[in-house]
């Protein structure tokens, strides 16, 4: 029963989505706000029949799943462009390039890696927590602090400002880790 | 609907996402395809030993009789042995050393030794990109370090994430089809990909943060860090008598836990006065992998580590494995893993194709890349045909068929035709693998597990013929300076 509702809220907010997407009778921002809403209430439902754990699971993977599905259905095929012939030529190699390349790899893996790992385990230390919560949230989370540590050193068009802070942010947070 | 994203964000975040996307590039590929098949990993273990006995409902006394045997076969010392109980998707039992596994009769003797060499290859590739373990751990684990990365750049490189929210605009400009391909499948899977990035990154950061947590806070005792979350090894001293008493332990989880299903057995200190008991059993609706439950030799119970409720930390690290491989709620939620993690593999080769379609011109690198796209799944066929037919190892083959792949589709220098006769062989190796396996196997080849993995296999096979067989269309296809879409 409640399993069904989860599906049912979740295919009528992506269903709300696409209305509106394509401007069809139901469409605005009123609709928009609602399926949104009827989507972020799919989970509990999900949950009432199946539990938290496989609920929120189910509820997300069945959005995946339904807006690609509507992907799908509403591809469109156009009339393929001849591309321009180009002949193969020999790979461009361009030394110059190799020291950012080099030095934005530096960056990206060992400094943010060492930055997020030091920092994280410093930060979630710092928890009035469980010793294990503590430990289990700062495993969790330093894949996504250096994921967002790789995507600032790599976006920011001032190499040197995100070097220079993940650099602290390796370095003090392990003194006063280790020390 | 717009999200308002300032120009030079979105520029620089499609900058990031292009240097992250082209530094994780083939391996990420070859991570995803193999993940997405390696949620069938039982299955295909099923399937490359077909002929092992299958049964749900045993006596649990049996496996006292059975490890003992195993011991006494393998003769060399080991510290565990590991003993699968039946369970729906795996209903097969095995008992285990360090050193070597056989298959267990319902009767309790011993069946066939356990031999599922391709699953291994496959899995290695999965976890460890066939490198050194420590190191092909660690490379993984960085890949989905680069996937967080790569879904925040994206997120923010795309002003038009509503607006484009349901577009698809096949063929056309190469690039846009690439590019709708692209964001359409990594928008919607956006919760799963970071799901799989965070679960995936896990497995290789974890030791490198303990070693960090144990330096800061335990004076360096890793052991004690692993002792908090993973709970500590029982002290005891004990005069062994006998086998260790695996059956009086899993009835009497039967008893104190209804509820819930042993799956497996550990032996821990083996025949040293500190042997314990592991019985690992699976929790209804719940993600962890189990909890366990502790006995001493002689089956007396001691503790329960308590994954199923103790602290959330202990409860969230226990779930990690599960949510990684798709591994509850059954086969529903396998297929759609591999429907997901199929489109996070067409999300990665797009991400290439579009990095291509945005140069100039074209160089070997292009005609390199649908050799590698497109001839990793033969090599994978390829792999599988000559260990589970041929009992030939097969991870050099693998990577042997992927480099001639490659060199063949460099020396055609024309992705098109690359492809299509890529395409061909790889649907021609899968029906030898097919055949292979029903001429080998007989009548197991053709139930249970063996049967589904082998249709799966030959559905394919239909597809990439299918594929295979699509018109070149007209124009010179070397001329393109894309790679075909996948």
């Amino acid at each position: 029963m409640y399993a069904w509702l989860g599906v049912v809220l979740g295919a009528s907010g992506v269903l709300g989505l696409y209305s509106s997407w394509r401007r069809l009778a139901l469409s605005g921002g009123r609709v928009v706000a609602l399926s949104w809403l009827l989507i972020a209430a799919s989970p509990w439902a999900w949950s009432r029949a199946w539990g938290a754990e496989f609920g929120i699971s189910f509820a997300l993977i069945a959005l995946s799943l339904l807006g690609g599905l509507l992907v799908l259905f509403n591809f469109e095929v156009r009339e393929r462009k001849q591309s321009r012939p180009a002949s193969t030529q020999a790979v461009a190699v361009d030394p110059r390039s190799w020291g950012r390349h080099l030095f934005l790899f530096f960056v990206v893996v060992p400094l943010a890696g060492a930055a997020s790992i030091f920092s994280t385990v410093l930060l979630c230390g710092l928890l009035p927590w469980h010793p294990t919560d503590k430990m289990v949230l700062a495993v969790l989370l330093v894949p996504v602090v250096w994921g967002l540590a790789a995507y600032w050193a790599c976006a920011d068009t001032r190499p040197a400002r995100p070097a220079a802070a993940l650099l602290c942010a390796a370095t003090l947070p392990a003194l006063m880790l280790l020390l | 609907m717009k999200l308002a994203l300032s120009p030079a964000l979105v520029k620089q975040s499609l900058a990031s996402h292009s240097w992250l996307g082209l530094l994780a590039g083939a391996l990420m590929y070859l991570v995803c395809l193999s993940g997405t098949l390696a949620v069938f990993y039982l299955e295909f273990e099923r399937w490359e030993q077909p002929a092992a006995e299958e049964y749900l409902d045993y006596d649990p006394a049996v496996f006292d009789g059975a490890y003992a045997e195993a011991l006494a076969r393998d003769g060399e010392p080991t510290e565990h042995v590991y003993i699968g109980l039946p369970r729906a998707d795996m209903p097969r039992a095995t008992v285990a050393t360090d050193n070597v596994g056989w298959f267990v009769n319902r009767d309790g003797s011993l069946g066939e030794p356990v031999a599922h060499d391709w699953t291994h290859i496959l899995l290695h590739l999965h976890l460890y990109l066939h490198l050194p373990e420590a190191w092909g751990m660690i490379v993984v684990s960085l890949l989905g370090v680069l996937l967080c990365g790569l879904i925040v750049s994206g997120l923010l490189a795309h002003p038009r994430l509503f607006k484009d929210a349901f577009s698809l605009r096949l063929r056309g400009s190469k690039r846009m089809e690439q590019v709708d391909i692209h964001n359409r499948l990594s928008v919607w899977g956006t919760p799963f990909h970071l799901m799989i990035a965070v679960t995936g990154a896990y497995f290789g950061l974890a030791a490198l943060i303990t070693l960090v947590i144990a330096k800061s806070f335990y004076g360096g005792d890793t052991d004690a860090v692993v002792a908090e979350i993973f709970g500590g090894e029982p002290r005891l001293e004990q005069q062994l008598q006998g086998p260790a008493a695996v059956g009086s332990a899993v009835n009497q989880v039967r008893a104190m836990a209804p509820q819930v299903t042993p799956f497996y057995v550990t032996l821990e200190a083996v025949d040293t006065p500190q042997q314990f008991m592991l019985v690992g059993a699976e929790y209804p609706r719940r993600l962890i992998y189990a909890d366990q439950f502790r006995f001493d030799s002689a089956g007396h119970y001691l503790d329960r580590v308590g994954f199923a409720d103790g602290e959330a930390g202990k409860q969230a690290i226990f779930s990690v494995y599960r949510l990684h491989f798709g591994h509850f709620g059954g086969l529903p939620v396998k297929i759609a893993y591999v429907v997901l993690g199929l489109a996070l593999t067409v999300v990665s080769v797009s991400g290439i194709n579009i990095w291509f379609a945005r140069r100039k011109g074209r160089d070997a690198l292009n005609s390199l890349w649908t050799g590698f796209v497109w001839g990793s799944p033969l090599a994978l066929a390829a792999s599988a045909f000559v260990q589970v037919i041929l009992n030939v190892p097969a991870t050099a083959v693998f990577w042997g068929v992927l480099l001639a792949a490659c060199g063949f589709s460099r020396v055609l220098d024309e992705d098109r035709r690359a492809r299509r006769h890529l395409l061909w062989a790889g649907a021609a190796v899968m029906l030898a693998l097919v055949v292979g396996h029903a001429l080998k196997f007989g009548a197991a080849a053709l139930s249970g597990a063996a049967l589904w993995v082998n249709l799966s296999v030959l559905a394919t096979a239909v597809i990439f013929a299918l594929a295979a067989l699509r018109p070149l269309g007209p124009g010179r296809v070397a001329a393109s300076a894309v790679p075909d879409p996948i």
